[in-house]
């Protein structure tokens, strides 16, 4: 965003000036919230994830590098807060909702059918609901190179320098998590 | 070129991220695999499902909320966080800048100790012995001096008394 000097905030708040880090976070509040619910799957422990980030990240500020851009070092942060969170709770599924495999396809397509009008809407709507709820079954390292490749459009590099790994890796982990979660919906669309 | 081979660069291979040459030989491949193919295509239609998620979308109350919550949050944890930042020795924050200031203390150490001819640690000893009754006895008095730069900065000394082979008595002062 033009204008917005995030290099001047951090070091403002290694001065000892910390007002500015709410204002830093804010900035990458929508983006980091839209990664850590693709990984969570609810909005409960996607806020909870949100904020014990932010303050990993104020923690850790002092170390970060200011050469290079806070967003890849921040949304890092979330990433692996979000991948400890469940590898913790073993919830490599969902939380309020239901696991894939239980979503109920024959209701599903006889509700559709009743509405008029929107049914296009409603079927796209409920292929984007079960896609969401499938990538909740994809293993974790996986699952987070995908949304952030496929889903939040980042490049080979920049997954790479999110997620900490090469960018041979961030090729393979999307080339079996896609492979994986065609599995899982094959069950759905075939 | 081999499928496992195919497979490993399809991803660079979709988004074109990959160098010419290989693309070449990928697509030289894929004229002739029909293996790969499907699988260029399976990958396709799952990238293409998930490119079709919409983003997260959320009200402007939302996002409110949250940046209060973590503000909050960050307002609880700021005091404690700022305690254990203050805390991180040196060391960790600027590592060179700590180990050549050691180094520069050390040095200064070792220049003083050889400007003060070598000798940091001084110890001077007086004793006398005396027989009276047939037993031999030895009174000790026993100085230390640690100086730096030629003045003295602390000094102690022990006085004892050792019969035949005891130590009978000890005292010490430091100043």
């Amino acid at each position: 965003m033009p204008g917005f000097d995030e290099r001047g905030l951090i070091e403002r708040m290694r001065r000892g000036d910390e007002s500015g880090f709410n204002s830093l976070i804010a900035h990458y509040m929508q983006k980091s919230y839209g990664l850590a619910f693709r990984m969570m799957g609810n909005d409960s422990d996607t806020r909870e994830m949100i904020q014990e980030a932010c303050i990993k990240a104020y923690k850790k500020l002092h170390q970060f590098d200011l050469d290079c851009p806070f967003g890849p070092w921040f949304l890092r942060i979330v990433v692996n807060t979000c991948l400890n969170q469940l590898k913790r709770n073993r919830l490599r599924i969902f939380f309020s909702l239901s696991d894939p495999e239980s979503i109920d396809i024959e209701s599903f397509e006889q509700k559709s059918a009743e509405v008029a009008n929107p049914e296009e809407q409603v079927i796209a709507n409920e292929r984007v609901r079960i896609i969401e709820k499938a990538l909740l079954k994809v293993p974790l390292k996986q699952r987070a190179a995908l949304i952030l490749y496929d889903m939040e459009g980042y490049n080979q590099k920049e997954v790479a320098d999110i997620l900490g790994c090469p960018v041979g890796s961030v090729m393979s982990r999307v080339y079996y998590g896609r492979k994986r979660l065609k599995n899982i919906l094959q069950k759905y669309f075939v | 070129m081999h499928c496992r081979t195919v497979h490993m660069y399809l991803v660079g291979y979709l988004d074109g991220s990959i160098p010419e040459e290989l693309l070449v030989k990928i697509r030289e491949h894929l004229s002739t695999c029909p293996h790969c193919n499907q699988e260029v295509t399976e990958q396709v239609a799952i990238r293409d499902a998930l490119q079709s998620i919409p983003s997260l979308t959320r009200s402007k109350q939302f996002w409110m909320s949250l940046e209060q919550a973590v503000a909050i949050r960050l307002s609880y944890k700021r005091k404690e966080v700022r305690k254990s930042i203050r805390s991180y020795p040196i060391f960790f924050e600027r590592p060179r800048l700590a180990f050549g200031g050691l180094a520069i203390a050390l040095l200064l150490i070792i220049l003083s100790i050889f400007w003060n001819g070598g000798s940091l640690w001084e110890k001077s000893m007086h004793s006398a012995k005396a027989a009276p009754n047939g037993e031999e006895v030895e009174f000790y008095l026993e100085e230390h001096d640690l100086t730096q730069g030629g003045t003295a900065f602390t000094q102690s000394a022990f006085a004892g008394v050792v019969i035949g082979s005891d130590h009978l008595t000890k005292s010490g002062k430091s100043k």
